[in-house]
């Protein structure tokens, strides 16, 4: 037929060789971009612009990210944060995705809860903290129930929007071929409202983290945050800037994770509306 | 009625009229329909022409069941048209809108299947030989963005026909194709309607295209629009686009058509 070129789906990746380049030349860049401001700080540390004291010379953090890494309490840590963090996505989320396409479905209660929804999503979690840890004490169930809060209102602000934006035309088409509602809900709105929610939980799956981390901080639950706070109350400044260092790693290895199952699942979307 | 077409396909025993009666639409306090009164026999194709902006897709969106008039009804045969009936398939303009590009084309055409709960080897047969049927055979697998307008067009024929509708409403439904696309499609609806039986009523700016389709071109004008011409088109059952197209009765249906188009609304 006329078309010879039929990508599965999910395997979407534009052309070969010229993406290759174009991603190493984006590795250079943002590499020179993180070797620079390397070089900065440590410009400041020799020349005593930066308190050694606020900010550690570079060379004694990057050993002591070495030296984090071999140690037993690490991947405990490592473990601890990230297990949370995904239990909170994945209970903020399964709320958060039919919520929001029920809300979206109905103009009337999409009406309704609209202050509802602009007050929850910008009400701190860490505000509930001491709330929480009433209810459930310092402990991981209380750390979750914070992520899955802070996780809800993206995934449900954006499943919302998408299940509204739905074409006019296929409005039209669903109805006059009457498809019952709970087709309406799984084979339309929720592969509609896709890409939204694919942004919602890119964002959800950062909140998750920062979350995560910051309730360890405060809270002492084990994890990331809890080894930040007691390397600070040691005074071993360097070992919190190297758990630091890790936590940010954990967030962008999840966004690159994330970017690959995107393009698996939601493979129609960026093929047809890549023209 | 048509006299010139005595091989009429048989009539299965579940075709039915489509009637309207005394319809009238109007937004807010725009009397954009007034008084329509309109019978599509079971197995006749209809054309509506009218200048735009005259109600044509107001019209169609009331037959269909989408939009409820102002007053007056809508009837498949004896029932009264509420909401989208089973009976009636549509095909927008809009191809691209009304695919669901998530859905593999045989996917789109087996979907309303799935809601009048067709178990899924059934619906899924019936699908690819629908697309068979419209020309597309071996292309259910892909995607709404692997196929050109006129494909997925007939993808949206096909699926109004699994779907087993036996009124077609198509608004404009050629209207974003080239020429030649839109030639085979209209050859396309020629031979279904023989093969199927099924009545249809097409909505277009075209009139070649109205006169070349239909047994009756109803011409809508006014404002609020009104029925203004009522015309039988007699040039058999067997058209094609260079012999019928050359017929001098052709010419005079479409100059007859073109004329009350263009004629200003009577003071
Ligand atoms: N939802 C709506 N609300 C208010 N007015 C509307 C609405 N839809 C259509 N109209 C008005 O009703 C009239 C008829 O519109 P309609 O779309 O039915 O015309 P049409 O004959 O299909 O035109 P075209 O040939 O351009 O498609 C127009 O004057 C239009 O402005
Ligand atoms: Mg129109």
């Amino acid at each position: 037929m006329m078309l010879c070129d039929e990508p599965g789906i999910g395997r979407f990746r534009s052309e070969g060789d010229a993406e290759m380049g174009e991603g190493f030349r984006l590795f250079i860049w943002q590499g020179g971009v993180v070797l620079f401001l390397v070089a900065i700080w440590a410009l400041g540390n020799a020349t005593g612009l930066i308190d050694m004291a606020i900010l550690p010379p570079v060379q004694i953090v990057g050993y002591q990210i070495a030296a984090v890494l071999v140690r037993p309490e690490f991947a405990a840590a490592m473990g601890h944060t990230i297990f949370d963090a995904l239990r909170g996505l994945l209970i903020g989320s399964i709320l958060a995705i039919p919520a929001g396409i029920l809300i979206g479905m109905f103009p009337a209660v999409e009406r309704a809860t609209r202050m509802l929804i602009d007050f929850g999503r910008s009400f701190p979690v860490i505000a509930l903290l001491p709330i929480l840890v009433l209810l459930f004490g310092a402990t991981s169930e209380m750390k979750v129930v914070a992520i899955a809060i802070a996780c809800f209102f993206p995934v449900l602000i954006q499943t919302i929007s998408g299940a509204r934006r739905l074409d006019r035309t296929i409005v039209d088409t669903i109805r006059s071929y009457r498809i019952p509602a709970h087709l309406r809900f799984f084979k339309v709105l929720l592969p509609a409202a896709g890409p939204y929610i694919s942004t919602g939980l890119r964002i959800a799956t950062t909140v998750s983290i920062l979350v995560s981390v910051g309730v360890e901080i405060v809270s002492l639950t084990p994890g990331i945050g809890r080894e930040i706070s007691l390397a600070r109350s040691y005074n071993e400044t360097p070992t919190a800037f190297a758990y630091i260092f890790f936590a940010g790693l954990l967030g962008v290895f999840l966004t690159f994770l994330w970017d690959r199952l995107e393009a698996r699942l939601l493979g129609w979307h960026l093929r047809s509306t890549a023209e | 009625m048509n006299i010139m077409t005595p091989v009429k396909p048989p009539m299965p025993a579940r075709a039915k009229s489509l009637s309207v009666e005394g319809l009238s639409k109007s937004y807010c306090n725009i009397n954009v329909l007034s008084d329509l009164n309109l019978r599509v026999e079971p197995g006749e194709v209809i054309s509506i022409v009218g200048p735009s902006g005259a109600g044509k897709t107001t019209l169609l969106r009331c037959l269909s069941g989408l939009m409820p008039p102002t007053s007056g009804g809508v009837k498949v045969g004896d029932e009264q048209v509420r909401e989208p009936v089973a009976e009636i398939g549509l095909v927008f303009q809009d191809y691209r809108g009304s695919m669901l590009p998530w859905m593999r084309a045989v996917e789109n055409v087996a979907f309303p299947l799935q809601g009048k709960g067709v178990p899924k080897a059934e619906r899924l047969a019936r699908a690819h030989a629908c697309l068979a049927d419209v020309g597309l055979p071996g292309v259910g697998e892909r995607y709404p963005w692997q196929m050109s307008g006129g494909m997925q067009q007939r993808v949206a024929i096909a699926r109004a026909i699994a779907y087993d509708a036996h009124i077609l409403l198509m608004d404009e439904p050629f209207g974003s194709l080239d020429a030649q696309t839109r030639f085979d499609l209209e050859d396309l609806v020629l031979s279904l309607r023989k093969q199927l039986a099924i009545s249809i009523v097409v909505v277009t700016h075209d009139i070649d295209e109205a006169v070349y389709l239909a047994d009756r071109v109803i011409v809508l004008s006014g404002h609020p629009a009104t029925v203004i011409d009522n015309v039988d088109i007699e040039l058999g059952a067997n058209r094609d686009q260079i012999t019928t197209k050359a017929d001098p009765r052709f010419a005079q249906y479409r100059s007859r058509i073109l004329e009350q188009i263009r004629r200003p609304p009577a003071a």
